[in-house]
Formats: C-alpha cells, structure tokens, sequence
C-alpha cells in the first residue's frame, strides 16, 4: 500500500524525472513513508532489471538477414527522379515522331486545297492508302500526282524501347509504328 | 535515499569503429555497410520484438529499418552513430508493419496466455529466470499502450536520454517523461501480479 499521491511522483523520481521542488518532496516523504519507500525500491529495481535484459535475439540467423539486406541494397533502384527522367525520354521522342508526320500532312492539305481537293481525300491519300479518289479534280497538285505514282513505300520498322523494371521478369515493350510519307 | 537516474544520462559516445564504417558506408562501400548493420542489428531487432511481439514482423522491421539506413546515408552523422537514427526507423517500421497488416500488433493484445508461458514462475528467482523472463516481458510489454510501450523501451533498455526518446517518437520531453512514468507504475504493477 503507498501513499496515493505520492505514486506517480515516486514513479518520476525513481527515473530522474522529477523537478527540485518534486524531488525534495519525495525524498521527505520517503524518509518517512516505509511502505512508499519499498515501492520505489521495487521501481529502481525494475529499472534495473529492464536495463540488464540482453537483446532477444529469438534464434533468428542473423547471417542470412544481413546477406537479404546486402542483396536489396544492392540491387538498382528506379527511383522517382529516373521514372521521371525516363518517362520525359519517351513523351520526348514520341512527339518528335508524332511531329514530323503532321507537318508533311499540313503542307499536302495546303497544296491539296489550291488544286481543290477535299481534305479528308488527302488524309487517305498521304496517311492510310495513298488513294486518290476519282472524283478528285484533273488539276490535282503535283505533290498528289506524284503520291499517285509513287509506289507504296515500304513500313518501317516500329521503333522499340524497352523498359526494364524491378522485376527481372518484367519488361515493359513500347512499339511505335511510323509511315512515311513520299516527298 | 538516492535513486540513480540512469535514463536522463545522454547515450555513451559509440566507438570509433562505426564512425569509420559509416564514413567508408557513405563511398558506397557495401562490406562497410554490412559490417554496419552486424553491429546493430540484434539491439534492433529486440526492439522491433519488443515492439511487435512478433518475430516475423520484427524481421521485417529491422530488414526495413536497415535499408532505409543504406538509403539515407548520407544524413547520418558519423558522431552521433546509426543507433539513435535505427531505433527512430524501427519504430516507424514497426508501426507500419501493424497498420499494413489491418491489426496493429503494437495494440495491447487481448491474448496474454499466449505470450505468457504455461506455468507462471513459483517464484521471483524463476520469473527472472532464463527464456522465461523475456516471455514475460513480452506479454508485459504487449499490455502497455503503444507510445508508452516504445517510450520506456527507449528509455530504460536502449539507454537514450528522454531528449532523444521524444525526438524519436516525435513528442514532447514533457509527454515522453510523463508516458515512462505511466508505464513503469504498469509495469510494477504487473510484476507484483506474476510474482
């Protein structure tokens, strides 16, 4: 049995925790409390015995941990920063081969429309089949003759970019395919 | 009568080992940061016990907890050591562990049986005894809510000063004296229950 009020003060003294004015207190009334004072020798000891427990190891092969840990940090990481940097990369060189087709569609449109083509009739003619519809005018441009006359040029290879992740099973493949239009 | 006040002394200067590990760790030296980890890998790992009172969940700990360190290197000060940093990721982790897993183990676990062993110590030398005293420990801790749990661990069996504790846990002295304080009444009261 202690002294009730006394308890959490003793509980802060025992660890140091107590102020001067607290401090002076306690030690007072320990002097003249027996059964306060077997409580805050219980306390010290339990502090004492907490500190001496040695670290629970549980059987746990620490070697193998260390040897888990060594492989983890040793593995590259695709932090952030390089996603960003990649993703840029690709935005990148996507545009710049998105770009260039609609610049040579822009200025067939435009020769197109002074020989008075329609437009979608370009599209098809300089994009998807190079057909030039027959109710196409006769003054077609010269740029819309020579699609005409052209042979279909070849497809290009798509352009592959591979993207390795975290995962050695993993990877991500990015095709994009490009046709060319005849000067 | 005189108490010693253990716990407000600051945490003894580590050696000058670790400094030059961490130094050589921070060139990317993984035998460095290997050596690194086998000197603090057994306190951390009882902490993370302690904490968790799972052994998986406190192998998970510390593996995170020791990589996180090889990520944040280069913000460990050499004078100081990994230590107090460890012990601040280790928390963290645990706590992580526990809110991943939709149960917090760091929560007082309703199941004391389990964690105490079957036939309760005749005595105070058996309850101090051996394999026996951590088990009780365990379910001691386990039974102490969780900042007041971390806190008394930091304090009275890691040996940082209340400063370092209520850095770690990110309160105030005055709340991390005030949770030790709480505790160790708890835990006295516990010990005079079993013994």
């Amino acid at each position: 049995m202690t002294c009730a009020p006394f308890e959490e003060r003793i509980g802060r003294y025992v660890g140091g925790d107590s102020g001067g004015d607290e401090a002076a207190a306690v030690e007072q009334h320990l002097r003249g409390c027996a059964h306060c004072a077997e409580f805050a020798r219980a306390l010290q000891e339990d502090r004492e015995w907490l500190a001496s427990r040695p670290p629970e190891t549980a059987g746990v092969d620490f070697a193998a941990m260390r040897y888990e840990i060594r492989r983890q940090v040793a593995r590259p990481r695709w932090g952030w920063r390089w996603i960003a940097a990649a993703a840029m990369i690709l935005l990148a060189v996507g545009a710049a081969l998105t770009v260039r087709r609609p610049v040579r569609l822009l200025e067939a449109r435009k020769e197109a429309a002074a020989g008075g083509m329609e437009p979608a009739a370009v599209w098809q003619e300089a994009v998807v089949s190079r057909k030039v519809p027959k109710s196409a005018p006769a003054r077609r441009s010269k740029q819309a003759a020579d699609l005409r006359a052209a042979p279909h040029a070849p497809a290009e290879p798509p352009v592959e970019i591979r993207v390795a992740t975290r995962d050695p099973n993993v990877t991500i493949i990015l095709l994009h395919e490009t046709r060319e239009v005849s000067q | 009568m005189a108490f010693a006040a253990a716990g407000t002394d600051d945490p003894p200067e580590q050696p000058a080992p670790e400094a030059r590990l961490l130094a050589l760790a921070k060139t990317g030296d993984l035998d460095a940061f290997e050596q690194l980890v086998a000197l603090h890998e057994r306190r951390v790992f009882a902490l993370a016990l302690r904490l968790t009172g799972s052994v998986e969940d406190a192998k998970d700990a510390t593996q995170e907890a020791f990589i996180r360190l090889h990520r944040k290197m280069g913000q460990i000060d050499s004078v100081r050591g990994a230590g107090p940093w460890l012990y601040s990721v280790t928390v963290n982790a645990c706590r992580d562990i526990g809110r991943g897993r939709q149960r917090s183990r760091l929560a007082p676990l309703e199941n004391w049986a389990a964690l105490a062993p079957a036939d309760p110590a005749p005595n105070p030398e058996g309850l101090y005894a051996g394999q026996q005293q951590e088990q009780h420990l365990r379910g001691m801790l386990a039974r102490l809510p969780e900042k007041e749990r971390a806190a008394l661990l930091l304090r009275e069996m890691e040996g940082l000063s209340t400063q370092e504790v209520a850095r770690i846990l990110g309160s105030s002295q005055t709340t991390v004296r005030s949770q030790i304080c709480s505790a160790r009444l708890k835990l006295r009261k516990l010990l005079k229950g079993k013994s």
